[in-house]
């Protein structure tokens, strides 16, 4: 086992409570670090599923040709602003008229396939294009009409759920970054507060390993290490904690939500989800370690 | 640091050397102190690997270097011990154990038997011996007249921080006269300048 390793886990041996305490803070600022990551997930998913939800119809006249309909479609779909253009004939448009009508038959017996205008249908990526995505259609010449549907009831009602949306996931970032970032703090502190107190205790050893040649970095290293493995315990049980819940709560809550993806909902999507948490955390966590063994060795040294 | 005069180690004034150099000067010089400096945490062994940790020697080389030094010590049978568990004896050669090592060009003993009993300062000064015999320049610093004495290597006397008087001798104490001087240096390569008005320079060539 290399040396540095060795002295980095006799010194947690020696301490056990000093580990304890870094272990438990950094877990817990970890822990409450991935819940936030996946909550900021989802309701980000959440709004663009809302965001890009709304369909917009461009009910289409009477008596336009098929080659006129497919310029527009053709136009609509190079459209970087738009996505997901479909084109509902006549004969479509009263299908759905009648599986919307189904319990009450005698209203879909009333109605044939020329009352219906065929239409063009489509989405917008972002809400904010709705309105002049509109206005240049109601200006197309085979347009008669456009439509903005949504399944909440119209354009005023989604854009306040879009707009209390976005309050609400402003409200999460800000303010899960804020308690986060005191966590993070916390953890900081407490990783300098140990480690400088492994420095004190070991300032004999590092006085003789001076006199005996060894180089800054020499000493440095089971200081450094010792951090890093308290700061990836740390990593790995705040994560373990929250996947382990996620990984059984996520059938249910993908079920209830129906079709918005608040979470993935294909396991490896799930995977792919906590595992890039995962990794950024552990990156997070090694910067953590470092910059605080760091800086507790060069007080600890300005102090000698 | 001396207030005058140079301390030249391979043609290098060490005075001058930068705070970087320092631990690779010091890796190549052994260091035995009066009070040990032992790692008190680390077993004898770990002890000795120490000082192949910090010159970097690979570690799969360790066990032969550990194991043949220990040996050379006579610790080899206490070598899973801590130094809580060892004589004041034992713990310089462990101190001295760790500087050999590293096998280095010269050994500088800060007064090694200093917190020992003269039983023990014997026993120790016989390793050092042993250690010199084998090739190694030791240097030793002590306040102990009798071990002097007893040893007859080459002595700097120095009082009140100053060496006021040089007193080159051999084994059977008669002084070293010019002549056998250069006829020592040319053998040993060990070249010394006399010591005047109280500026000193040690030059240290093929050690």
């Amino acid at each position: 086992m290399n040396i540095h390793f060795k002295t980095a886990l006799d010194y947690i041996k020696r301490s056990p409570f000093q580990a304890l305490a870094a272990v438990f803070v950094l877990a817990l600022t970890f822990f409450v670090g991935t819940i936030l990551a996946v909550l900021v997930y989802s309701s980000s998913n959440v709004l663009t599923y809302f965001a890009t939800r709304p369909q917009i119809i461009a009910f289409l006249k009477d008596q336009v040709k098929p080659e006129q309909i497919s310029a527009l479609q053709n136009k609509l779909t190079s459209d970087i602003r738009i996505k997901d253009v479909r084109y509902v004939s006549k004969e479509e448009a009263l299908g759905i008229y009648k599986k919307a009508t189904s319990d009450n038959p005698l209203l879909s017996e009333l109605v044939s396939p020329t009352i219906f205008p065929a239409s063009l249908e489509f989405s917008v990526s972002n809400l904010s294009y709705a309105q002049s995505i509109i206005d240049e259609m109601k200006k197309e010449g085979i347009v008669d009409q456009v439509g903005f549907t949504a399944s909440l009831g119209g354009e005023k009602t989604l854009q306040d759920v879009v707009l209390r949306l976005k309050t609400v996931t402003l409200y999460l970032r800000v303010g899960g970054g804020i308690f986060v970032s005191i966590l993070f703090g916390t953890s900081f502190l407490v990783l300098l507060v140990i480690i400088g107190m492994r420095m004190t205790t070991r300032r004999g050893e590092i006085e003789i390993l001076d006199l005996i040649g060894a180089t800054p970095s020499f000493i440095r290293s089971p200081i450094v290490i010792e951090s890093l493995i308290y700061s990836l315990i740390g990593v790995f049980i705040g994560w373990l904690f929250t996947f382990i819940p996620f990984l059984y709560l996520a059938p249910g809550i993908v079920s209830y939500f129906g079709e918005i993806p608040i979470l993935p909902k294909d396991t490896i999507g799930f995977f792919i989800l906590f595992t890039a948490i995962l990794l950024i955390e552990v990156a997070i966590g090694t910067i953590l370690a470092l910059a605080g063994s760091m800086l507790a060795v060069s007080r600890a040294r300005r102090t000698r | 640091m001396p207030d005058k005069g140079q301390i030249l180690f391979d043609g290098v004034d060490i005075t001058k050397l930068e705070v970087k150099e320092i631990p690779l000067f010091r890796q190549k010089i052994g260091v035995v102190f009066q009070d040990f400096k032992v790692l008190p945490e680390r077993t004898v062994r770990e002890n000795v690997e120490v000082g192949l940790a910090v010159k970097g020697i690979p570690q799969d080389e360790w066990q032969e270097k550990v194991n043949q030094i220990l040996k050379l010590a006579g610790l080899f049978e206490r070598s899973e011990l801590f130094p809580a568990q060892l004589s004041g004896g034992e713990l310089q050669r462990l101190s001295l154990a760790r500087a050999l090592i590293v096998n280095p060009r010269l050994i500088l003993a800060d007064e090694p038997t200093g917190n020992l009993d003269w039983k023990t300062a014997i026993e120790i000064m016989q390793l050092f011996e042993k250690v010199n015999k084998e090739g190694k320049t030791i240097i030793m610093a002590t306040h102990n007249q009798m071990l002097v004495e007893r040893l007859k290597k080459r002595v700097i006397d120095l009082e009140k921080t100053t060496p006021n008087d040089q007193k080159d001798k051999f084994e059977d104490n008669t002084e070293i006269t010019k002549e056998k001087k250069e006829k020592i240096s040319s053998v040993s390569g060990l070249k010394e300048k006399p010591i005047r008005d109280k500026k000193m320079k040690i030059k240290i060539e093929e050690v």
